[in-house]
């Protein structure tokens, strides 16, 4: 969240969340190093170099699978929320193995000659297909990626084009599935490899995909709350007070408006956009942590009543006037400029439907 | 073909690079004003995406 800024945000949770992502790429490494002595030995099979390489590699691409399905798996399910909270470092550690492949394989084919070493690996004889450059180019897009992976960019680019930017993850994926299928696999006799490449790729698309059409699955069922066309019409009934969570959140559409949650704080009630003011997430699928609404993304926090996130932060989200009357929630549809106070509205949680307050 | 990409990548992020070090000292608090009390380790880690993103960011300084 912005306050001055720091080379890195860490808090107790994202230095743990390290800790596990240092550990696993060591530990894989380590292990594939270890089997591939093992198995192949030298020096009739695989070189050291080769197996560092080649265990960069696949560290590389199960890091950047498990990347690009944390996303549309937090949409399906909360427990892998905990795993979106800190894709930022995830992806930042991604890329250095990344780059400590492409650093070996550079060293070990193109090093100690009088060619330029860049040149000398991403120059693919006349016919072949440029495997290696493809690696190059998709090494360029996430180095774009990792280096404006920090809330200043966000900030000095603003959300749509820093989103446009990241976006190209999926070029750089589609870059790396052809370096590795034109590449390595090409002179890999057991299918296994490249049976688990596809079936990688399947479940990024297929996670994706389905994800992607809940959400128009989701716009398409509900159809928006209408604004009523009475003496009342700036007021809308969206929904009863038993279908909102202690702590959690209700969303609702009301036609030509953004989504808006309205959040239960124990026995009181607050409107607020669904939109988090730092990358968009759904803060309806939060929940309320210390009395301020938490975005299930990154944890960035709003109090209820303001949409002001706590000092020394400063990002501020919309707020919209609520009312109760009896078990119903009403909603006036026109959102507060960020930052506005509006009154929480408390209710009795024992009152009966049909009951007068 | 593949020689002259790499090429242009190399000279673009070559004066990337020397442009960096005036704007993470000094020229992005002009778009950014959080950048002023910005800490040390934070500056140098802007290095790698002002070399990177030099031409936006020098649109953006002269656009003001």
């Amino acid at each position: 969240m912005s306050d001055a800024y720091r080379a890195v945000q860490w808090n107790a949770h994202k230095r743990i969340y390290d800790l596990i992502i240092a550990l696993s790429v060591t530990g894989f490494i380590a292990l594939f190093v270890l089997f591939g002595r093992v198995f192949f030995p030298p020096p009739e099979n695989i070189s050291l170099p080769i197996l560092l390489i080649r265990a960069f590699g696949v560290c590389a691409m199960l890091m950047l699978h498990i990347i690009l399905i944390i996303g549309p798996l937090a949409r399906i399910t909360p427990l892998a929320a905990p795993l979106l909270y800190n894709r930022r470092h995830l992806g930042v550690s991604f890329f250095v193995v990344a780059l400590l492949h492409a650093l070996l394989a550079l060293g070990f084919y193109g090093g100690f000659g009088t060619e330029n070493p860049v040149l000398a690996v991403l120059d693919a004889p006349p016919g072949s297909v440029p495997f290696e450059f493809f690696g190059f180019l998709a090494l360029l897009i996430f180095a774009m990626m990792a280096a404006t992976s920090h809330d200043f960019w966000l900030a000095t680019l603003g959300d749509a084009w820093w989103k446009t930017l990241h976006m190209l993850v999926y070029i750089a994926y589609t870059l790396v599935i052809a370096h590795v299928l034109f590449g390595a696999l090409q002179s890999e006799p057991n299918l296994i490899p490249t049976l688990m490449l596809l079936l990688g790729a399947a479940t990024v698309l297929s996670l994706h995909l389905w994800t992607g059409a809940r959400e128009v699955m989701f716009d398409f069922n509900r159809n928006p709350l209408q604004l009523e066309e009475d003496n009342n019409a700036e007021w809308v009934d969206v929904c009863s007070v038993d279908e909102i969570q202690k702590s959690r959140a209700k969303v609702v559409q009301i036609e030509g408006q953004d989504r808006i949650a309205i959040f239960r704080n124990d026995n009181s009630l607050s409107a607020v956009t669904n939109v988090c003011a730092h990358q968009g997430g759904p803060l309806g699928e939060g929940k309320i942590i210390d009395g301020c609404i938490t975005c299930p993304w990154h944890g960035y926090q709003y109090k209820p009543d303001t949409g002001e996130s706590p000092p020394p932060y400063t990002e501020k989200i919309s707020t919209y006037e609520i009312r109760v009357e009896g078990r119903r929630v009403l909603i006036r549809p026109e959102p507060h400029p960020p930052g506005t106070h509006v009154e929480p509205v408390p209710f009795d949680p024992w009152l009966n439907e049909g009951d007068s307050e | 073909m593949i020689a002259f990409v790499v090429y242009v990548v190399g000279i673009y992020l070559a004066i990337g690079l020397v442009l960096a070090f005036p704007f993470v000292f000094s020229w992005h608090k002009r778009i950014n004003p959080m950048t002023q009390n910005a800490t040390l380790p934070f500056r140098v880690l802007c290095i790698p995406g002002t070399a990177i993103l030099w031409p936006y960011l020098l649109i953006r300084i002269f656009h003001k």
